[in-house]
């Protein structure tokens, strides 16, 4: 419980971008007196010169030293949805899950009684591109949890009886999706969107894939998956390298090799279904999210692509919200992935009426070049959302990880800022054009009051 | 998570005001729970806590009654500024239902300094400004955060719509509209749907007090003369507290608070003018039982727990009696949980000034059903057992706290929105001692805080079936509220 919830500025720090923060030991400005200041332009981030990138026996780490006293380690397990099939989704995840109801060094409940003398939290992270393994602790308990991590990776004992308690356990909350309309809009979209695509399949898994795991597969998925090549170990905390060194070393390094290599995945190209997909309930209003597929992670057009989601989402708050009051919540959305990907997201009791304002503000955007100077303010938000998504010593780990992975070199978050004040209005039009089309949409709600082919024109 | 809904970005306008709500609403409770640990340099001995936060801490009481509050935090060059007025659900008599929240809606609306929306809008994206509101029961909050050097700009656009607010009546109707599609939303899970009916059960009179989102009728009936109403009410600076945490000079704050806050004129104290009347006591068990189209029987049991006005001791041991069940290794999780009987048990109090609710609910298959209950019934039961608290718990807990008090003390601008809290709820002083009661809870403490608010005491009792379900077990309202 503790676990996820530290976990949750990873998930929430999606939104924004794989980028870097400032490392907590650069110098920076001093701020000016607030009582005397009434500037509005922040200097944008110092270059990271506190942070390095090593191997150790072929586990490749990212470190950033602080001196808060604590230590997060974030253990990337690489592959996400392209390791698994519809049968088997959501098979690292119970894996991971399991494991803390015992080790070969910590048997059974020690296990987490160890765990809960440290105060320190194990989480795990779904993701579709990897399975964040993360460690929140301190300096001082850094290293009996470490063994419980290490050991938890390494060891599990995965007995029959937890197997079955897990997987009783995760089906049931799996089931219960269904329950929320939001939480299931959520879980159908992607597999609507991304029909076909690896991206179609849950990181969580499904009831019915999860059900039907076993426990051959699981030892079958440790021995085979568990392995140096599919580790990027990324750790912001209060350890030095020689310290961080020797626990690597000792543990995730005496693992196999391997022979994974990381690579963005294919573009969607064509993918299967017919692009919408409509669930018929008796509800107070109605659900909508659609998606678009965009370029790989390392796009030149990503940029453009954050501002002109930005730009989109703001109005249509303000045509659809503020003066049609047609919804309480409306947005588009940019996600970060290997595979970058868009949306729109609406609630509303007047569905067709909705769509067609957004469907006319998406093609404004498509069509009209906004002046390249009208995007200062909107930079301004970004960099204080930048500040606000790096606050936190699990965030900065996160960014780290996603520069690394997406755009090959942890240190390109350096230049999040500086690419967003280059984008030009025109870039914008363009991007908005190329990217945003053929969004496939799920709906949850009554359809009578919407026509297809309206979900299906944008 | 941020619980707290981030801001759509100003240039494309706008904010989304939030009201907890439903099992949302106790997530939030929850984060916020753990919010508060956020405040503090972890790892410090017992009884260091509150020394340290009141050494980092600026108070300023300005002549007119606003209460300055300065918490510096040096991590990243952020302000974050926090208007609190103890406002919220626990203003409300009946037939105002709803509009604290709706009032809330209406702050970033066209004031005198920014007579058209686009201006606001636009002065809120100039400033790089990420700003939001929150209408819980005991509060409504107002904040926004802004790159360190604009904190007077950040300052001065609260002040504009705190100030000149105009609820032009178009606005109005526009705006409630907006908020009945919050209603809409709410209203679509049946998680929200069961909290509704359990609150007007356990709260009965007092109902609309507790009830943030309020009532549909209501809020379809709204005129500018009820918000105005409650802006001068409420809306006074004796009656709140201007928050401001992030990399920050104290000094400077408060000088700059009191020029911009300064001729804010106070008002006369609103509860004497509108007294809050006293919650009545639940007079005995009451059960309710829903079906639904889900795939679960959800439980929900509650009672009135303590006010921290009238049990502040209580408060302390709430939270660590329910920290210690919820630990998955807890004795009380491995009967429910680890036995089967449930998917899910959590266990939770909530801290208001005028009663707060204690809450038990999990989740389970309909034919365990029964057992589920009674092994429930059981393991509260059992709590109050010589040596059911071994001293084990105590320091796991503890050790947990201070691990979690570190991480959440990254988070400077979360700070503003913890401070804001407890000083509407009770105040700036419990905020500080309350690492340190925690630590020095007792198992005797304990148990006598489930004594007096749980066991045996009038409880409501939700139940929520999947369709079909009640009558293939047979359950009655009657075996629930024996």
């Amino acid at each position: 419980m503790n676990a996820h919830r530290l976990l949750l500025p990873l998930v929430a720090a999606l939104p924004l971008a794989a980028q870097r923060a400032p490392a907590p030991s650069a110098p920076r400005p001093a701020p000016p007196s607030a009582a005397t200041s009434a500037v509005t332009s922040a200097a944008a981030p110092t270059a990271d010169t506190g942070t390095v990138r090593f191997d150790v026996d072929g586990v490749r780490v990212i470190h950033r030293r602080t001196t808060t006293g604590l230590v997060v380690a974030n253990l990337y397990l690489l592959g996400g949805v392209r390791l698994v099939t519809p049968a088997t989704a959501g098979i690292e995840p119970m894996l991971l899950e399991i494991t803390e109801r015992g080790t070969v060094g910590f048997p059974g409940d020690s296990l987490r009684r160890a765990m809960a003398r440290t105060g320190s939290a194990i989480g795990v992270v779904p993701h579709e591109d990897y399975t964040v393994y993360a460690l929140r602790t301190t300096r001082a308990q850094l290293a009996p949890a470490w063994r419980i991590y290490a050991d938890r990776l390494l060891r599990p004992t995965l007995r029959e009886a937890d197997v079955a308690f897990v997987r009783e356990q995760r089906v049931a909350g799996l089931a219960q999706v269904a329950d929320d309309p939001d939480a299931l809009l959520e879980s159908l979209a992607d597999s609507v969107a991304f029909a076909g695509h690896p991206y179609g399949l849950s990181p969580v898994g499904t009831a019915a894939s999860v059900a039907r795991l076993t426990r051959e597969q699981l030892v079958a998925f440790q021995r085979e998956q568990m392995v140096r090549s599919r580790l990027l170990l990324v750790v912001v905390g209060d350890v030095d390298r020689a310290t961080l060194e020797g626990l690597v070393r000792r543990s995730f390094a005496t693992l196999p090799m391997g022979d994974y290599r990381w690579t963005l995945p294919e573009a969607t190209g064509a993918l299967s279904g017919s692009g919408l997909h409509v669930v018929s309930q008796r509800l107070p209003t109605n659900y909508i999210l659609g998606w678009w597929s965009g370029p790989p992670a390392g796009s030149s057009d990503l940029p453009a692509l954050r501002v002109a989601t930005a730009i989109l989402s703001g109005r249509l708050f303000a045509e659809v919200r503020s003066r049609r009051n047609l919804t309480y919540a409306v947005e588009a959305r940019l996600r970060d992935r290997a595979l970058v990907s868009g949306g729109l997201y609406v609630t509303t009791t007047r569905p067709e009426e909705t769509l067609r304002i957004m469907r006319d503000e998406l093609r404004n955007l498509q069509t009209y070049t906004i002046k390249t100077e009208a995007l200062a303010p909107l930079i301004q938000q970004f960099l204080t959302e930048y500040f606000l998504d790096n606050e936190t010593s699990g965030a900065q780990a996160d960014f780290l990880a996603r520069a690394e992975l997406y755009r090959g070199d942890f240190r390109a978050g350096d230049r999040f800022i500086a690419e967003l004040q280059a984008v030009t209005g025109e870039e914008v039009r363009r991007v908005a054009q190329q990217w945003m089309t053929r969004l496939r949409f799920t709906y949850i709600g009554n359809p009578q009051q919407v026509n297809r082919f309206t979900l299906l024109g944008f | 998570m941020r619980e707290i809904n981030r801001t759509p970005r100003a240039l494309a306008s706008g904010r989304m005001p939030t009201v907890p709500l439903g099992r949302r609403g106790r997530a939030a409770r929850r984060v916020l729970r753990l919010a508060i640990l956020a405040l503090l340099p972890a790892l410090l001995p017992l009884g260091a806590q509150r020394a340290e936060l009141e050494r980092s801490t600026t108070r300023q009481l300005l002549p007119n009654g606003l209460e300055v509050i300065v918490a510096p935090a040096r991590g990243v060059p952020l302000a974050t500024v926090e208007l609190v007025v103890r406002n919220g659900a626990f203003t409300q008599p009946p037939e105002y239902a709803g509009l604290a929240h709706l009032f809330e809606h209406m702050f970033f609306k066209a004031n005198d300094a920014y007579p058209e929306p686009d201006a606001f809008m636009d002065r809120a994206a100039n400033l790089g400004a990420v700003f939001n509101a929150t209408t819980r029961e005991e509060q409504v909050t107002y904040y926004l955060t802004v790159v360190a050097d604009s904190l007077e700009g950040g300052m001065r656009f609260l002040s504009a719509a705190l100030r000149g607010a105009q609820f032009r009546a178009d606005e109005l109707a526009r705006e409630k509209v907006v908020v009945l599609g919050e209603y809409d939303r709410a209203e679509s899970s049946p998680f929200f749907r069961l909290d509704q009916q359990i609150g007007q059960l356990l709260w009965g009179d007092f109902w609309s007090r507790k009830n943030t989102i309020g009532d549909r009728t209501v809020i379809s009936n709204v005129t500018p003369e009820q918000m105005r109403t409650i802006r001068d009410l409420y809306y006074v600076p004796n009656n709140s507290a201007l928050v401001v945490t992030g990399d920050v000079d104290p000094r400077a704050v408060v000088r700059l608070a009191t020029e911009v806050f300064g001729e804010w004129p106070r008002g006369a104290d609103p509860f004497t003018r509108a007294p809050v009347p006293a919650v009545k006591p639940l007079a005995r068990n009451v059960a309710l039982i829903v079906e639904e189209p889900v795939n679960a029987a959800t439980v929900q049991i509650q009672w009135h727990g303590p006010g921290a006005r009238a049990d502040e001791a209580a408060t302390f041991a709430a939270d660590v009696f329910s920290d210690i069940l919820n630990q998955p290794t807890s004795r009380f999780q491995r009967r429910l949980v680890e036995s089967g009987l449930w998917q899910g048990v959590l266990v939770n109090y909530y801290t208001l000034a005028n009663v707060g609710p204690i809450t038990v609910s999990g989740q389970t298959a309909p034919e365990k059903l029964r057992e589920a209950l009674a092994v429930l019934d059981s393991a509260l039961a059992e709590t109050v057992t010589p040596g059911y608290f071994t001293a084990d718990e105590l320091e796991a807990v503890k050790a947990n706290r201070a691990v979690t008090t570190a991480f959440g003390a990254e988070r400077g601008s979360e700070n503003a929105h913890t401070i804001g809290f407890w000083w509407s709820v009770l105040s700036l002083d419990y905020h500080f001692r309350y690492i340190d009661e925690m630590a020095r809870q007792t198992p005797a403490q304990l148990q006598a805080y489930a004594r007096t608010y749980i066991l045996g005491k009038p409880r409501v009792t939700g139940v929520m079936l999947p369709t079909g379900a009640r009558s293939a077990i047979g359950l009655t309202t009657a075996e629930l509220e024996r």
